[in-house]
């Protein structure tokens, strides 16, 4: 039988309804994923179009194939320093840098969505197998049905970019708005954005695939999650504490022969580093404050979210990783807003003042992006355990357990984990800044900005929790039957 | 103990305890008719049971003879569609969805055929999970469960999850776990039906000799004789009507 054929016995009339609800939640993940992405990619080539002097990408990285004409004019612009085009070049490189900050949660979430893809079929795949189904048809399967729902993910997601366009439109960067065609990425890049998720969910999910072992008897799980241990901690509070160091005497810098240039590289060069290092740290920050956690904890609750926690660290910090990470760039961005906003009470239309505040308005919403990304895969992780864990819920309801408990050790399960890397993500964006701008740190407007991002992650996460509590509230849990 | 049971119509499934009654008692429903909730057929018909303080009932009967719905219908999960439950004086068809919720957390224990413990509580926290969710503390609640570990020759077991178990040893901890509250009846679904004969014969024992050191009743439905035998009294259940077997 051709795994074709195998795919459309799959996809009859009869599905259990759990997989029909994970592929629902698997599409609007990969959706989510696709229109920020896209959103975020069309800023970028937003501004490419501003910094091209014929509007091409072609003649921003290459003069000679500019229109004619078009050049001079444009090198005449950007030598004038009153002119917004001065810094042109600047806001692509920031938004590229942006677009980086985004790649963390955004993998996060196309990978969410390609292991629910790939990891709620248990009994389905176990019984193809004691039929006769080989490993490989298996696996080929299940690779076929994530990219399937990418596919369709993404098509659905490509809408949502267009959607969101008109909102887009409405920011100002550069003092004027965006126009369509600056937001406007192509067809052959929506094209290859749609190819790309597929290509992604396919990988993850053969990745996802290589964990498990599909017998005839079950499927289960090859390796027994090992918690993670204190050498990421160690490793990470090194690089903080150097970084810490060369922030505060930056001039230690210059005493190595190295330029300006150089110096600016090494400072954004450490920001990035201790930024990477936080995604190996977060699992461990979780892992310690779940096992603080479960040794006593005050109720039912609270025992079943941390031991949830615990039986798969890295899960809860995919979770929250997004809005640990979307704090961190909170944490950096708020400064550049307040910087921007201060000095434009003296000139607003001074270049140099607009692209502070730019970076600003330009972080707001790379937290805002992270903090949706984060909120969706957090949601739709939600859900699928919801789903995934239908048996001990039934058993729980049926010993007796109400509804609010359930809700609250779900709600437990994303808020402790990210109650922590909250504190340790703002933490450290502030510390690294701490050198370099202690003077506006204090300053209300920065700290209303700091404060408004995490207020942001906090809400969306909520919303999250309560999308996953209505879909354990749409389980239907005693409509059981053992064999009669 | 006054526990009783008089349902005329009860259908399977698909009642959410407290949210929607399977039909109105007053409904002019044909027997066999569908639900207007649904496609469900009448598992229950004419059903009269009453149970003992301390008695133990083996239900029996062919698949899809109505034996699930009735444990749920008895346990307060499902309310009969015409008919009432009534345990120690109150109508479980006429209590809220949470006072029903408070009574089986409280009075009922529940025993599954897979054990169905949370795969990520070492063994003494699913055991005390019942306790807490009646309000004890977590080490009031562990050191109990310790002390049914103990007594279930699973000390060791403590800190193994449901994973790292047997079947046997995983049923065991059900057990402690649905009468680790005290419950006055202790309902079984299947509790031996994923265990081998002579696992499943020691299993029964343990939850016969606890049941009973506890003062509680015990339901349990069953397919084997071998586990009907170790109840006091067997009923069979045929299309949703209930038969009295005498021995």
């Amino acid at each position: 039988m051709s795994t074709f054929a195998l795919w459309r016995l799959f996809h009859r009339h009869g599905r259990s309804s759990s997989t029909g609800h994970t592929s629902v939640l698997a599409i609007i993940a990969f959706a989510a994923a696709t229109a920020i992405f896209l959103t975020v990619f069309g800023g970028v080539h937003g501004f490419m179009w501003r910094a091209s002097a014929d509007h091409t990408i072609g003649c921003m990285f290459n003069e000679t194939v500019c229109a004619p004409g078009t050049l001079a004019a444009w090198q005449h612009r950007v030598a004038n320093p009153t002119d917004p085009a001065s810094y042109a070049a600047g806001y692509v490189m920031l938004a590229g840098f942006a677009c980086m900050l985004l790649v963390v949660p955004f993998v996060a979430l196309a990978g969410s969505a390609a292991r629910l893809a790939a990891s709620r079929r248990d009994a389905r795949l176990a019984t193809l197998r004691l039929v006769g189904a080989t490993t490989s048809q298996v696996v080929r399967l299940t690779a076929f049905d994530a990219a399937g729902q990418a596919l369709a993910g993404s098509l659905i997601g490509t809408l949502g970019y267009c959607a969101l366009m008109p909102l887009i439109m409405l920011l100002r960067f550069q003092n004027q708005r965006f126009t369509f065609e600056q937001l406007w990425v192509g067809a052959p890049a929506l094209v290859a954005t749609v190819v790309g998720v597929a290509v992604l969910a396919l990988v993850s999910s053969l990745i996802t695939l290589r964990r498990v072992a599909i017998t005839p008897l079950g499927v289960t799980n090859r390796v027994a999650g090992s918690l993670p241990s204190a050498w990421r901690a160690a490793i990470f509070v090194l690089v903080m504490f150097a970084a810490v160091i060369v922030f505060k005497n930056p001039a230690m810098l210059a005493g190595f022969g190295m330029g300006e240039t150089m110096i600016y590289a090494v400072v954004i060069g450490f920001v990035l580093l201790c930024f990477a290092l936080f995604n190996l740290l977060g699992s461990w920050v979780v892992t310690a404050r779940a096992k603080s956690k479960a040794r006593h904890p005050k109720d039912a609750a609270t025992m079943i979210a941390m031991r949830r926690i615990l039986d798969n660290p890295k899960r809860a910090w995919r979770n929250v990783s997004g809005i640990a990470l979307a704090v961190f760039i909170a944490g950096i961005t708020s400064i550049c807003g307040f910087l921007g906003s201060a000095s434009a009470a003296d000139s607003s239309n001074d270049p140099a003042t607009l692209f502070l505040r730019d970076i600003g308005t330009g972080g707001l919403l790379t937290l805002i992006f992270a903090a949706v990304l984060a909120a969706v895969s957090s949601g739709v992780m939600q859900a699928g355990s919801v789903y995934d864990q239908v048996n001990e819920y039934r058993m729980l309801v049926l010993e007796g357990t109400d509804a609010k408990t359930l809700n609250r050790a779900r709600f437990l399960e994303v808020l402790t984990p990210l109650n922590i890397v909250v504190i340790v993500a703002g933490g450290c964006s502030m510390l690294l800044m701490a050198p370099l701008f202690a003077a506006s740190m204090t300053k209300p407007a920065t700290l209303l900005s700091f404060f408004g991002g995490l207020a942001l992650c906090y809400a969306l996460v909520a919303i999250g929790a309560f999308a996953s509590n209505r879909v354990a509230a749409s389980l239907n849990l005693t409509d059981y039957r053992a064999d009669d | 103990m006054d526990y009783t049971a008089t349902m005329f119509k009860t259908q399977a499934g698909r009642a959410v305890a407290g949210t929607v009654s399977a039909a109105n008692p007053n409904s002019p429903n044909l027997p066999n008719s569908p639900s207007p909730f649904g496609l469900h057929t009448l598992a229950l018909n004419h059903v009269n049971f009453v149970l003992g303080e301390g008695e133990t009932i083996a239900v029996m009967g062919p698949s899809g003879s109505g034996k699930s719905t009735l444990l749920h219908a008895l346990a307060g999960i499902i309310r009969p569609t015409c008919g009432t439950v009534t345990f120690r004086g109150a109508d479980l068809g006429t209590m809220s969805d949470a006072d029903r919720t408070k009574l089986r957390r409280s009075t009922f224990g529940f025993v599954f055929q897979s054990g169905h413990l949370l795969p990520e509580l070492p063994a003494v926290e699913n055991i005390a999970l019942p306790m807490m969710l009646n309000g004890a503390p977590y080490r009031a609640a562990t050191d109990a469960a310790m002390l049914w570990l103990e007594r279930m020759g699973l000390k060791a077991l403590a800190t193994h999850r449901p994973g790292e178990m047997s079947g046997g040893q995983m049923q065991r901890i059900a057990i402690a776990r649905a009468l680790a509250v005290r419950p006055a009846v202790v309902f079984a679904d299947e509790p031996t039906g994923a265990l081998d004969q002579s696992t499943g014969r020691e299993v029964m024992g343990i939850l016969m000799a606890a049941a009973r050191d506890n003062g509680a009743a015990v339901i349990v439905v069953t397919h084997d004789p071998n586990v009907a035998d170790f109840c006091s009294r067997t009923v069979t259940m045929q299309d949703g009507q209930l038969g009295e077997v005498t021995r």
